[in-house]
Order: C-alpha cells, then structure tokens, then sequence
C-alpha cells in the first residue's frame, strides 16, 4: 500500500449530482482494490488559467488515498474515460508502507472520522478547514495526514 | 575592456535550502508564482538564487501546476 493524491477537473457547468457522482465512482474504485479513502477535498469551481474544453471555469476536486499500486493503472484508465474528467493528475506521496505504518495512517483516518463527529455537531467548530484560503486549507489537510 | 560588465547579481542564498518548511508543491501556487515572470516564464535561479535541486523541483511543480490549467503557459493564456 502507497499514499497517493489525485486531483481531477470537471467542467464548470457540472451539476452538484455529477460531482458527487464521479467523487463516488473514484471512492469506489478505491476500495474495490482494497484500498482506502484518507481525505476528499472538493475545490469547487475555479477560474482556470486557460480554456479547457471551451470554458474558463472548472470544478477540482482533490483526494488523497492509501492504496496497491496496482489501482494506479485502473484509475488512471477510469479517468481517461470518464467523460466528466476533463483533467487529472496522480502523485505518489510515499513508498511501499509497512504494515506498521499503514496501521498508523488507518488510526490516523478513524480519529479524523471522530473528531469530524464532534466538529459538525459543534457549530462554531463546524467551519473547519473550508473557509481558510486555499493554501493554508492545503496545509491543514497535509498536516493532519502527516505528510 | 570589461565594458560589458552587467549581471543582475544574485548571491541570495535558495529560499527553499533556507527554509525547509516552504513546500514545493504543484499546488501551493502562492509560492509558486513568486517564481513566474508576468508572462508566465519559469524565472531562471540565477535570478531567483534556487539552487540546482530546488529549482529543478520548483521547474518540475509549475509544469505540473500548468498541465492542470492551476497556472498559464504564457500570458496570452487568458482564460476567455
């Protein structure tokens, strides 16, 4: 099991169903390989520094997971023919984890599970990451995933 | 004789070997647009000071960042 992150971009005009739609097709994909989900981050709709399929603005969505290598390979082609995913981009983040390791990350993703009970349920807390400006909300998600 | 003496001199040290908390990362696009030009070039590290290792990542992030339209590949790139 490696960590990877990937980012894809959906075309801006998508609807809220679309994205949860491919979102799940990726978890899914995912854990049909025995993998796990650590982090979904969805970007939401950006302006893009150039046109990609006619449109200036796409939706990014970002997630990180522990997977086999040998997802890579069905993930990658999965993207290639969704339709939906007008870019992506997959990234190694670590080797191979030893079991150790790979027991730590999963107590790492059950205790963020946890303490994201308690956040939605606490108002003033339930802000979370979302509103930090976007490279510190990057840094908050690395940071809790220990990279 | 040494007429031609010019050279924007940049001793600076990298700001990343300074720094070992500043991430290079394809996302981290604050710190990647200290290196562009406002055309959207790479700035080269004998302007910039990077050394060798880091601008060779820092190179390697901005493509990446361009390739996931996060950056343009030139000015003219304006998104329409």
């Amino acid at each position: 099991m490696k960590k990877y992150e990937t980012l894809f971009l959906l075309p801006g005009d998508v609807t809220e169903e679309i994205v949860q739609d491919v979102t799940q097709k990726v978890t899914r994909l995912v854990r049909n390989h025995q993998g796990h989900v650590t982090k979904i981050d969805d970007w939401g709709k950006r302006r893009l520094a150039y046109a990609v399929q006619k449109q200036s603005r796409g939706h990014y969505i970002y997630v990180l997971f522990i997977a086999p290598p040998d997802l890579i390979v069905a993930l990658e082609r999965m993207m290639r023919l969704e339709t939906q995913i007008t870019k992506f981009h997959i990234v190694r983040l670590s080797e191979l984890l030893t079991q150790a390791q790979l027991d730590q990350e999963l107590r790492g993703i059950a205790s963020a599970e946890v303490l994201e009970q308690e956040v939605s349920s606490d108002p003033e807390k339930a802000e979370g990451n979302s509103n930090l400006p976007l490279e510190e909300n990057l840094k908050a998600v690395a940071n809790e995933n220990g990279i | 004789m040494g007429m031609k003496r010019r050279g924007f001199f940049r001793p600076k040290t990298c700001r990343f070997c300074e720094d070992k908390n500043l991430l290079i990362d394809y996302k981290e696009l604050q710190i990647l647009r200290h290196f562009v030009t406002e055309g959207g070039k790479i700035v080269p590290s004998r302007i910039s000071g990077n050394c060798a290792y880091h601008q060779r990542e820092l190179a390697g992030a901005i493509k990446q960042a361009r390739v996931m339209a996060l950056m343009s590949f030139t000015s003219g790139d304006i998104a329409s």
